[in-house]
């Protein structure tokens, strides 16, 4: 079924986003392209707006006729455009005015207006049913394309038409992205009204953009979620729901956020671009039931192996969109990467398997970290690892040996801490430098990591 | 009592030069601006990266994290409810 089907199922013309303090009802999005778009059907499109509620009125009005649509983030730079544009093959790019693409070579023709875009194409083929195409976070390397369809994005999505009239998500997440969609795609589809504050907005001005419109539902990374508890008054909205997802949500967080929001039902989900929405735990622990592996919560399989989480969706592609590069084993299962441990009758995140801190939702490759303080003239051996926080779940620390074991520790801690903010990211830099001796090394003479 | 008040303002003041530190190396070396008691963290010019690195030289300078110490999950919003919590969480 499209979206535009799905949503003409709502009755009474509910309001659908408020976008910036504008309220937008339903009948806007439906009615906004009521002229003949077939010409657009078997096409590509790459849609990089801004205004979400003009994307979703795009977007109700390509689905089921385009072969395939991505979502870019118009915060991206013109080369990841040009990239994403090339890669999945896609033959205009739909976008706000304010980008200037029309410098850049070997583009595909570029359109600000929907109704125009569909007059320059020939109709093909129109699909059985059309890819919603997402990029990955991109925090491991360069955004990839990855495919969805309406039905595999919506499979869990509660609809509830009578009680979400009464629902009101704000949005805190890029809608482009997966999480951002999922927040967007629940609230429309149970004709409930999304809240979305100016990008721009302090968190501080976003809460009271979400107290004034009475927000009721809030989903959010556990990073974000800390943010929310630190800023005062957030305690007034009078959130129902609190989803945190994205990173590992640990049983402080869980509990903090209960007992700020005191009415709220609190849901950590398990979800990336490639597997899709994996499963949500609601107890308010830490990790999820052991059970879940022979249960498929979702209709989703999980399995551990070597202490490491893998998932398979059925529901999912298996491929990068426009690639032949997999993300999947031949019979489904994803490696999420993560790693795992049983305690008892649950399965704890204990982090990545590939020794990648994350820093806030930001991702850290130890070795980088370590290759630029081996540059440093008082370094001979570094090992860097993740030091838990309790507002980013991690930062970066790092055991070092001297040089010249004579030099002052402090003044080598202090120099070393300055010269990995010059060098590196912010979120990359150096929380904390333990000057050791030496360093116990393998039988093929690297140091020892510890997970 | 009476040692618990003297610790106040002492602690206040610890904190407070591991604050501007932080700040200073956070914002290529810009002065802090004014604390006070009730000051919102996140108003002053801290982002959560910087916060979270400040707990970790609070910890290294004055020897305990009280957010691993206290059972109740708790986030601060004021300098002075942060001053608070190592207050009340200090093991010593």
């Amino acid at each position: 079924m499209r979206i535009k089907d799905r949503l003409k199922k709502i009755s009474n013309n509910p309001t659908l986003v408020i976008s910036n303090n504008k309220e937008i009802s339903l009948n806007q999005i439906l009615n906004c392209y009521e002229n003949d778009l077939s010409k657009i059907s078997g096409s590509r499109i790459l849609i990089c707006k801004s205004d979400i509620s003009e994307s979703l009125s795009i977007v109700s009005a390509i689905d089921g006729l385009v072969d395939a649509f991505a979502l870019i983030s118009p915060t991206s730079s013109i080369e990841l455009i040009s990239s994403l544009a090339k890669s999945g093959n896609f033959e205009a790019i739909l976008c706000d005015d304010s980008l200037n693409l029309n410098k850049v070579k070997n583009l595909p023709p570029i359109f600000h207006d929907l109704k125009i875009l569909a007059n320059s194409f020939t109709a093909r083929k129109i699909p059985n049913e059309t890819r919603w195409v997402l990029t990955t976070s991109g925090t491991t390397g360069k955004p990839k394309l990855v495919s969805h369809t309406l039905s595999s994005l919506t499979r869990t999505t509660k609809i509830d038409p009578i009680r979400g009239i009464n629902i009101r998500w704000g949005m805190l997440y890029d809608y482009t992205r997966f999480a951002g969609l999922q927040v967007l795609l629940q609230s429309i589809i149970s004709g409930s009204t999304l809240i979305e504050p100016f990008f721009e907005y302090s968190l501080d001005k976003k809460i009271k953009n979400f107290i004034d419109h009475k927000c009721t539902h809030l989903s959010a990374s556990p990073t974000l979620w800390r943010k929310i508890l630190m800023t005062p008054n957030s305690n007034q909205i009078n959130l129902l729901q609190a989803t945190l997802g994205g990173e590992i949500a640990d049983d402080r967080i869980l509990s903090a956020v209960s007992k700020h929001f005191p009415q709220a039902r609190v849901a950590h989900i398990f979800a990336s671009t490639e597997s899709g929405v994996g499963f949500s735990v609601v107890d308010k622990k830490a990790g999820f039931p052991k059970n879940y592996l022979k249960n498929h919560p979702n209709g989703i399989d999980i399995k551990i192996e070597n202490d490491r989480l893998f998932i398979r969706n059925k529901d999912v592609h298996d491929k990068y969109f426009g690639s032949k590069t997999m993300f999947a084993s031949n019979d489904g299962w994803i490696d999420t990467g993560d790693s795992v441990e049983v305690k008892n009758d649950r399965v704890l995140f204990r982090g990545r398997e590939d020794g990648v801190i994350n820093v806030g939702g930001d991702k850290v490759y130890p070795e980088e970290v370590e290759n630029i303080l081996l540059k440093h003239p008082l370094v001979s051996a570094a090992r860097v690892y993740a030091k838990s926080n309790p507002l980013t779940g991690s930062l970066v620390a790092a055991d070092v040996t001297l040089v010249d074991l004579k030099t002052d520790e402090n003044k080598a801690r202090k120099l070393l801490q300055e010269y990995s903010i010059e060098m590196l990211d912010r979120h990359k830099s150096l929380a904390t430098i333990k000057i050791v001796p030496r360093f116990n090394l393998n039988s093929s003479g690297k140091i020892v990591r510890e997970v | 009592m009476s040692s618990d008040q003297n610790n106040k303002p002492v602690l206040f003041d610890q904190i407070l030069s591991v604050y501007r530190a932080v700040y200073s190396s956070q914002n290529k070396g810009k002065q802090s601006p004014e604390i006070v008691n009730d000051t919102v963290l996140l108003d002053a010019g801290l982002d959560s990266l910087g916060h979270a690195i400040l707990i970790t030289r609070l910890e290294e300078s004055l020897g305990y994290d009280p957010f691993t110490i206290s059972t109740e999950a708790y986030y601060p919003r004021t300098f002075g409810e942060l001053v608070e919590f190592y207050r009340t969480n200090n093991p010593a």
